[in-house]
């Protein structure tokens, strides 16, 4: 079994009514279209106390279905515009995809 | 590398081999009111656990129209699926993107790298035999 994959699928948590700015970061990079699911986080009240944060308990969840040679790209474009530091606070991971189908050729 | 399908028809159930198939799990993205109609298409390939999410879509409008999808509001169908189902899923999937009304979607399938508990594999699994030994032990 190889281990390359195509595709991958780039999940970004992020606080809610940022999912624009993903998409805007991702699509710079190659990305095309993304969906976008309402969350709910659950951060620790311990930790928020602790770091001096208040975690927005309203996220949303952005997939982005992505080439997997612009993976990288994408990542780290999602980390600089809509990171932890910046006010959407977007965390944002992949997972290898090993077959799709209805994606159109564009 | 060449494995025994597990649910091939043996003559001897004691002497069946209970191999055990890894699990993926199957993304499914398709308009709000075709959500339906895909769960019970998934329900009939052995998959016990599915879960239903709201979301929607960001392409834009002209987009949209560009590839034939009319509808930003989406469902996005999380399956629990059995490895050796995977290709046959994802080609009925295919075939109904392509013929149903209004049916265009993406789907895609992302390995399980483990699974706590034997009833629990069994059920997503839909291998009946592993909670059955289980239980005789």
């Amino acid at each position: 079994m190889s281990n390359t994959f195509s595709h991958e699928v780039i999940f970004c948590i992020i606080n809610s009514g940022f999912s624009e700015n993903v998409m805007d970061s991702a699509k710079k990079v190659g990305a095309t279209g993304g969906t976008v699911i309402n969350a709910r986080g659950t951060a620790g009240k311990d930790a928020e106390k602790f770091f001096g944060v208040t975690v927005d308990p309203e996220k949303e969840i952005v997939m982005i279905l992505v080439p997997a040679d612009k993976k990288d790209d994408v990542l780290h474009a999602l980390y600089k515009d809509v990171g932890l530091d910046s006010p959407g606070q977007g965390i944002a991971f992949s997972l290898p995809v090993d077959s799709v189908v209805g994606l159109t050729e564009q | 590398m060449k494995l025994k399908p597990i649910f091939s028809k043996s003559k001897s159930k004691k002497t069946a081999p209970v191999g055990h198939k890894k699990l993926k799990l199957l993304i499914t993205v398709v308009n709000r009111n075709k959500a339906e109609f895909f769960v019970d298409l998934l329900q009939g390939y052995e998959v016990n656990f599915q879960i239903r999410v709201l979301a929607n879509g960001t392409a834009k409008s002209e987009m949209l129209h560009l590839l034939g999808l009319e509808d930003e509001e989406k469902c996005v169908i999380f399956s629990v699926i059995r490895e050796d189902k995977a290709d046959e899923i994802l080609h009925v999937l295919q075939d109904k993107f392509s013929s149903v009304r209004g049916g265009k979607g993406i789907a895609f399938t992302t390995p399980l790298s483990s699974v706590i508990g034997v009833t629990v594999y069994g059920f997503l699994s839909n291998n009946k035999t592993v909670v059955k030994e289980n239980k005789d032990e």
